[in-house]
């Protein structure tokens, strides 16, 4: 019976979340599923770069649609947002890159002006009592325990990923 | 030359920043510590953690991060609501538990500070930004996030770093030569020449997959972690509040990338975990 009403837990959370269609494009070449599920038919094909509406969101799936092609892709490549034109999206990727490395000294001194930068870490003097402060709220294993069982929170068992190399090249989908 | 010593030194993350700039006296005899070739005596229960400085006694690697962690606080205080670092300890230890290294006496903290980011000190000391948390929706999102960073202790990601740059001795040289310039320069030296290895986005990458696993063993949703990946991507990359998240780290969307070529959809299966919107939103 408990197994049951898991089971029926689980497809309530499984349910597909409709949203907004918000704006969206893709990270990466992407295949579109019929349904969200690894290994449904594949109904068609999007370059990176190509935008979409994103229609719904299902565990690690977005639905998209985009001139009359639909379908179900991995949200791990799917972008919120309007989508760069292919040559800005690198052009901005690599802005972004460059900023932590050649241009790295000017981007700082136009970026840094607040928060933790260079001169605030550099000018750093150890703050015993922030320490001692922040020690005092460490939990014990019970109180975390306790706190799990309140929120309903059951452990999983999930085995460690594999590092990318032992990963078959290609979409895990 | 100063600044470009900064940039370097900052590529290596806070901690070491925090090492070389504000050296305490005790730090010195510690690392000294770290390079004694008999292996430690390994405590009752202690994880059998892979690591290459199988001789670093567990003492030693918690001083350490006790020494970094009090300057890191040093530049941007704890935010000053109990209730929220106590909301963020439950949950962090909760996580932690999950880890392979679940005895460590694991320690979490807010910085007040608007910067986006996260840290992972040796020893259990985890910090998470004001900027960060104000980012997340549910506490799923938060488990995310402090997993990744859990994961950075548990893989002693920073003892390693120090140990492959050849960094103790550097530091040993450090103190012994009553903190000198020289001796601080060819610190940083080899901090920089260990990044320019990739070093850390291996790192980074491998504490993305270790994230997602403690967090979903924890019973939350799985996708909390690249949940905040994505918010962090969909920012403008030239916020001064990401700067220094993106010199540390891969952008968001190719570690998005490699978590959905680790991920795919397999752990759809774990749908049944909680994302908890209500009690992140009440703190308590």
């Amino acid at each position: 019976m408990r197994r049951v009403i898991g089971l029926l837990v689980a497809a309530l959370a499984l349910c597909a979340i409709p949203v907004l269609a918000d704006p969206g494009y893709a990270t990466r070449d992407i295949e579109l599923r019929s349904e969200p599920v690894g290994g449904s038919p594949v109904v068609g094909k999007l370059a990176k770069g190509a935008a979409f509406e994103i229609t719904a969101e299902k565990g690690a799936w977005s639905q998209v649609s985009s001139g009359g092609l639909s379908g179900w892709t991995l949200s791990f490549f799917v972008m919120k947002g309007d989508a760069p034109a292919q040559a800005s999206l690198g052009t901005r990727l690599g802005e972004v890159w460059s900023m932590g490395t050649e241009r790295r000294v000017e981007t700082t001194a136009v970026l840094g002006v607040r928060g933790l930068d260079e001169e605030k870490l550099a000018s750093a003097q150890f703050n015993a009592a922030g320490l001692a402060k922040m020690e005092s709220f460490a939990q014990s294993k019970a109180a975390a325990e306790a706190f799990a069982r309140q929120g309903g929170l059951s452990r999983q068992q999930v085995d460690y990923l594999p590092a990318p190399a032992a990963v078959p090249a290609g979409p895990q989908q | 030359m100063k600044r470009v010593l900064l940039a370097a030194l900052l590529l290596l993350q806070a901690p070491l920043a925090c090492a070389q700039l504000q050296l305490p006296g005790g730090l010195g005899d510690v690392l000294r510590g770290l390079q004694k070739a008999a292996p430690a005596p390994s405590r009752p229960g202690a994880p059998a953690t892979p690591g290459l400085l199988s001789s670093t006694s567990l003492d030693e690697e918690v001083e350490i991060g006790r020494q970094l962690a009090g300057n890191l606080l040093g530049a941007a205080p704890l935010v000053k609501d109990d209730a929220l670092q106590l909301y963020v300890n439950r949950v962090g230890r909760w996580v932690a538990l999950q880890s392979d290294r679940p005895d460590l006496k694991w320690t979490f903290g807010v910085l007040d500070t608007a910067d986006i980011n996260a840290f992972a000190l040796p020893g259990g000391y985890v910090f998470i930004t004001r900027g960060l948390l104000g980012l997340m929706s549910d506490e799923s999102e938060l488990a995310g996030a402090l997993a990744h960073e859990i994961a950075h202790v548990m893989l002693k990601h920073h003892l390693k770093l120090l140990k492959q740059n050849q960094a103790l001795g550097l530091v040993e040289g450090f103190v012994a030569q009553k903190q000198s310039q020289a001796a601080a320069q060819a610190l940083l030296g080899k901090g920089a020449e260990a990044l320019s290895r990739g070093l850390d986005k291996g790192a980074e990458y491998e504490a993305d997959r270790v994230g997602v696993v403690l967090a979903t063993r924890a019973g939350y949703q799985p996708y909390g972690l690249p949940e905040v990946l994505r918010k962090i991507a969909a920012r403008n990359p030239r916020e001064a509040s990401l700067s220094l998240l993106f010199k540390t780290h891969p952008l968001p969307q190719d570690r998005l990338s490699a978590l959905g070529d680790a991920m795919g959809s397999s752990f759809d299966r774990f749908g049944q975990g909680r994302a908890l919107p209500e009690r992140f939103a009440k703190r308590d």
